[in-house]
């Protein structure tokens, strides 16, 4: 792998755990869900940085080109994520789901009391007369 | 006539609590008289619900399971939106003694803090706490004060009171899940003062605790990491 490859990544990871860390503190992104992303961004640095860890890993699983093994690792990573995502996405449908339901009951509740209102201000109304 | 609700609020969350909810919510009408009281139900799965109702305790159910950070700040809107003055927040299952209730409520009334927490670990008096999750509490302790300066003995305390400000703070802002040490550091970096008395709490009384290994292991990455995001947190 080329030395330019190497910074280049370096710096494209850096640049992402560090706008990541902003949307954090300024409270736009939760961090149970980020903590992913932080692993995999430093998995990747580590690959990157410690010489011989690609290599090594590339060795290990035979690929021919160290870049190839990287470019792996990456594919491999972002579809961490999506699955990460997935799960979190099949929870969030499910809440709101059950929370339009709610709505919907609630709706229905709330109907139900303003006619039996209506009905006890029509009464009192005839008794005044 | 004036409304005869009181300034005083008790946030008590509950998940599954059948076994314990009715006394602990009795044992608040006994010994903290001046405090009104709230028991939010996270949806539990057994017949806690039907203990309140029956018994006529006020309460709010949750449409779903949303864990204690939001059954909590639930408990904080709700004092925010009634316009209470102090907000604690007691657990449902028994641990907290309610005999302290008063005696922070006073002390909040008395000094410039913002919240009072109740500490196990000023007078080392009644349960203590396993020994690994105690190590983890020491911990806690430690890197809050490397954060804000700032001793906690007993940060992961859930008897905590909080005055008006902070109960905004909170209605506004609350961690989802184990949100005891990440908050002290918010209250703390928001500039607002802390104030700990000694307190004795109970063992467990029914149900089991909601801590296993797994999650042990999140909680030791995760808590400490939420701690440093609040204590650089921006807004």
């Amino acid at each position: 792998m080329t030395l330019e490859l190497q910074i280049l990544v370096a710096i494209l990871a850096i640049f992402a755990c560090v706008y990541i860390t902003r949307l954090l503190r300024t409270k736009r992104i939760e961090l149970k869900y980020v903590l992913l992303w932080y692993l995999v961004l430093i998995m990747l640095l580590i690959l990157d940085l410690v010489p011989g860890a690609l290599n090594g890993l590339t060795a290990l699983l035979d690929f021919q080109l160290p870049v190839n093994m990287m470019f792996f690792a990456g594919f491999i990573f972002v579809l961490l994520i999506l699955f990460s995502h997935t799960v979190i996405l099949s929870e969030l449908s499910k809440r709101n789901e059950r929370l339009t339901q709610m709505v919907g009951l609630l709706d229905q509740r709330v109907t139900e009391l303003e006619k039996r209102l209506g009905e006890t201000d029509k009464k009192s109304d005839e008794r005044d007369v | 006539m004036r409304d005869e609700k009181k300034k005083r609020l008790v946030i008590i969350p509950a998940y599954n609590e059948e076994g314990a909810i009715l006394k602990t919510v009795r044992d608040i009408e006994a010994k903290a008289g001046s405090f009104d009281y709230v028991v939010i139900n996270d949806c539990s799965k057994d017949h806690t619900r039907q203990i309140l109702e029956e018994n006529g305790l006020n309460h709010v159910n949750l449409p779903m399971n949303s864990g204690i950070g939001a059954a909590v700040q639930t408990g904080y809107i709700y004092a925010a939106e009634n316009g209470y003055e102090m907000a604690i927040q007691v657990d449902g299952d028994g641990q907290h003694d309610a005999a302290f209730l008063e005696r922070m409520a006073e002390i909040l009334e008395e000094s410039d803090a913002n919240m009072v927490i109740g500490s196990r670990f000023i007078k080392n008096e009644g349960f203590q706490s396993t020994g690994l999750r105690r190590m983890g509490i020491r911990f806690f302790t430690w890197w809050i004060k490397r954060l804000t300066g700032e001793v906690v003995t007993d940060p992961t305390s859930g008897m905590r009171l909080a005055d008006r400000k902070v109960i905004e703070l909170f209605a506004k802002d609350y961690p989802r899940d184990y949100p005891e040490p990440e908050t002290a550091v918010t209250v703390l970096k928001a500039g607002y003062k802390i104030k700990e008395i000694p307190v004795e709490m109970r063992a467990r009384e029914s149900g089991k605790s909601s801590i296993s290994m797994k999650k042990s292991i999140y909680y030791m990455i995760k808590v400490p990491l939420a701690c440093l995001v609040a204590a650089v947190a921006t807004d």
